[in-house]
């Protein structure tokens, strides 16, 4: 081995072995939070402003909140007590294809039922033609 | 990394687990290399730590080209570099390594890793600052000399002749302790 | 005119460009990653009608032989076929699963992978009835790889990975009872089944997955994830519906607790899983009903009693797979001594596969149209009965 290949290896080898511990850990995650936090809401604001200093969408947005006072005072009732917490059922396609959703399915009926989970899933997701010609998609796309 | 690239784009949208995911995986090994580069144990925490709070600040816009941990590294390396100016007038002497110790309430571990790594830690520290962190960059980081010219905005040419410089050095001062 | 001619010079350009594109991908085909191929076989797989759906069924059943309607089906399916062959050969495949969805992570693979298994079955069982004995049973290793992929992320990954091999298997067993003695065949099969028996998921792995990924979500700020991801199963009785309002209402200390128990029913739980299968049953039986009683009266209990599933009945099934492969093995070798010979050994060869429910080897009994391989281990519960009538083709 040539000496400076020597060297290489002996540099590699001596890596710097530190680790971090519970109270830097602590710091640096609750300021890289606050950042996150002031960085997320800071996008809002902008994001808010943007909306408002186009002519026509402060007139959209001015009628979306008529509306939507308009709405409340029409179907305004008398607040129903909140139903007790229970969970929803699991129905979107994705909630049917988690891990805990699939091995419930498979608690209840073995495979068959995963199969029959799975195939619902898809179902509800809608099935795309397997054979879809270069036409049909530029068909699709340019509205033709 | 695919789970890497699903950590960014979580990140991305605003998700503070993917975030401590992120520094969970990385933390250890930018810490190593911020002492290397400054062998200063505090003003090398001080560096991750703005490391990943001007990283925090990127949320929503943060675009990766090239592999996290490159990126994360050149950040470490760029802000060692500011850390290290400041610092320039009071100079660091070969004892400073002492401070390379941790608050992981973990002594034996601490010292098994320091007294492994201590001797090169004298010996990278004897090198000027710009030979150490082409060295920790490329060896301990491996990144390519190209990356490093990209990220430190320096020519090739100049990485490859410091990295040299660098080694040379080092095998000199290796030499005359094994001759002493 | 004009307008025509400049409209057809657009669409003209931007087909040639889509060529163009198309052709740039050759070179990155295939690409280092079966998912990616797996996912292109399940956008171009059709569906087929409820008709054929009942007669693919009824083939496998080997209530009927294959017939045009289903030759038009695996034909329509040649290209989902073919990827499916291209991904099973390949060494990696990275579902791209992001775990730190916890027991939320979406796992679509699993069931369209079996659906996937389907056609290549039939096309399996059409190549047999034609006599393309090694083609069918090739189709078979197919879908063994594919259950290799499948992986072990996860128990519920593992039990889809075990019908796999089952479907497979058990149609390896209907091709050795219509194919003629060819040695050279079945020596290729004999190596393929050891590989693939060799090269199947772990229980092992996909509880250590499972309690890494149960040790993340058993904490205070996801326990409402938790259990909105279980839907309406955890309100189905008083008793688990009491546990989930306890659950809400944990402070850290109940979730530490829960945690460690998680942890050392899991490490007990494989433990167990190195013993023989009767003991391990037995084993993993006392540790479900364990919990299920804990659960009652240990609230450090309630989460692993909500979250595990079983055991002792995937034990049961794992062991089922495994006996299901040796007793392949063990038929594989009488029908190599039937094509040296010319006739049935009167017993199991020594050295033969044993039984793994009973660690005893197979009852093997000789019947007018060939040979029947039994496990030896009688039980009332209809998944560890297994029994394996080979027949032999005049």
């Amino acid at each position: 081995m040539k000496p400076i290949e020597n060297t290489e290896n002996f540099v590699r080898r001596g890596k710097a072995k530190v680790t971090t511990g519970p109270r830097m850990d602590k710091r640096v995650l609750d300021d890289s939070f606050a950042a996150m936090d002031k960085t997320l809401g800071a996008n809002k604001t902008n994001a808010a402003r943007m909306i408002l200093r186009s002519r026509l969408a402060r007139l959209a947005a001015a009628a979306v909140i008529i509306v939507a006072v308009g709405l409340l005072m029409v179907y305004r009732a008398p607040v129903p007590p909140p139903p007790p917490r229970t969970t929803s059922v699991a129905k979107s396609p994705a909630e049917m294809l988690t891990a805990m959703s699939l091995n419930l399915a498979w608690r209840r009926g073995g495979i068959e039922a995963v199969d029959e989970q799975t195939s619902k899933a898809f179902e509800m997701l809608g099935s795309q033609s397997a054979t879809v010609s270069i036409h049909e998609l530029l068909a699709e796309s340019n509205g033709v | 990394m695919i789970d890497e690239k699903i950590l960014v784009w979580k990140f991305n949208r605003g998700s503070k687990d993917a975030l401590r995911r992120l520094y969970e995986k990385y933390k250890d090994d930018l810490l190593g290399l911020a002492v290397t580069l400054l062998r200063d144990r505090s003003l090398a925490e001080d560096v991750v730590h703005d490391v990943f709070v001007s990283f925090a600040r990127t949320t929503g816009r943060f675009v990766l080209s090239g592999t996290l941990k490159g990126y994360l590294s050149t950040c470490v390396a760029n802000c060692a570099r500011d850390k290290n100016r400041l610092r320039s007038s009071k100079d660091v002497g070969l004892d400073a390594a002492e401070n390379i110790e941790s608050d992981s309430g973990n002594p034996v571990k601490c010292a098994a890793g320091c007294e492994q790594a201590r001797t090169l830690q004298d010996l990278l520290g004897r090198l000027p600052y710009e030979q150490r962190e082409i060295i920790a960059l490329h060896l301990h980081q491996e990144m390519r000399f190209r990356e490093i010219a990209e990220a430190l905005g320096i020519s090739i040419n100049t990485v490859q002749s410091r990295y040299r410089y660098g080694l040379e050095k080092l095998r000199s001062i290796l030499n005359s302790a094994v001759t002493k | 005119m004009k307008r025509s001619n400049h409209r057809t010079s657009v669409k003209t350009l931007c087909i040639l460009l889509i060529v163009l594109h198309s052709a740039s991908m050759v070179e990155a085909y295939p690409p280092d990653n079966a998912a990616v191929l797996y996912y292109r076989a399940f956008l171009v797989m059709k569906e087929p009608s409820e008709e054929v759906k009942e007669m693919r069924s009824d083939l496998r059943g080997g209530k009927i032989k294959s017939n045009d309607q289903i030759k038009q089906y695996i034909e329509e399916n040649r290209r989902a076929i073919e990827l499916l062959e291209t991904a099973a050969e390949m060494p990696n495949c990275d579902w791209g699963h992001d775990e730190s969805e916890g027991f939320g992570l979406l796992l679509p693979e699993l069931g369209k992978i079996r659906q996937m298994a389907f056609p290549l079955i039939a096309d399996a069982q059409t190549l047999s009835q034609n006599g393309q004995h090694k083609a069918a049973l090739n189709r078979c290793m197919t879908i063994h790889k594919m259950a290799r992929h499948v992986g072990d992320d996860l128990l519920i990954s593992y039990l889809v990975g075990i019908a796999l091999n089952n479907l497979a298997n058990g149609r390896v067993e209907d091709f050795l009872s219509a194919m003629p003695a060819d040695l050279e065949t079945l020596m290729w099969l004999r190596s393929q089944i050891m590989g693939a028996s060799a090269n199947v998921t772990s229980m092992k792995t996909a509880l250590k997955r499972e309690k890494e990924i149960a040790l993340r979500e058993i904490r205070k700020e996801k326990i409402e994830a938790l259990l909105k991801s279980m839907g309406d199963a955890i309100l189905k009785d008083k008793p688990t519906a009491d546990a989930v309002e306890k659950a809400r209402k944990g402070d850290d200390k109940f979730f530490k607790d829960n945690r460690d128990y998680y942890a050392n029913v899991t490490t007990d739980t494989i433990a167990a899983l190195d013993l023989p299968y009767l003991e391990a049953h037995k084993r993993l039986k006392e540790l479900n009903d364990r919990i299920h009683k804990d659960a009652k009266e240990n609230p450090a209990a309630i989460l692993t009693d909500m979250l595990m599933p079983a055991t002792a009945r995937i034990c049961t099934l794992g062991t089922k797979r495994m006996t299901l492969f040796n007793a392949l093995k063990a038929a594989i070798d009488i029908y190599i001594i039937k094509a040296k010979t010319g006739r049935l050994p009167d017993s199991l060869p020594a050295g033969s596969p044993k039984d793994l429910f009973t660690g005893m080897d197979f009852e093997y009994e000789k019947t007018k149209d060939g040979f029947v391989l039994r496990s030896r281990h009688k039980s009332l519960d209809k998944h560890e009965t297994l029994q394996c009538e080979f027949k032999v083709a005049k």
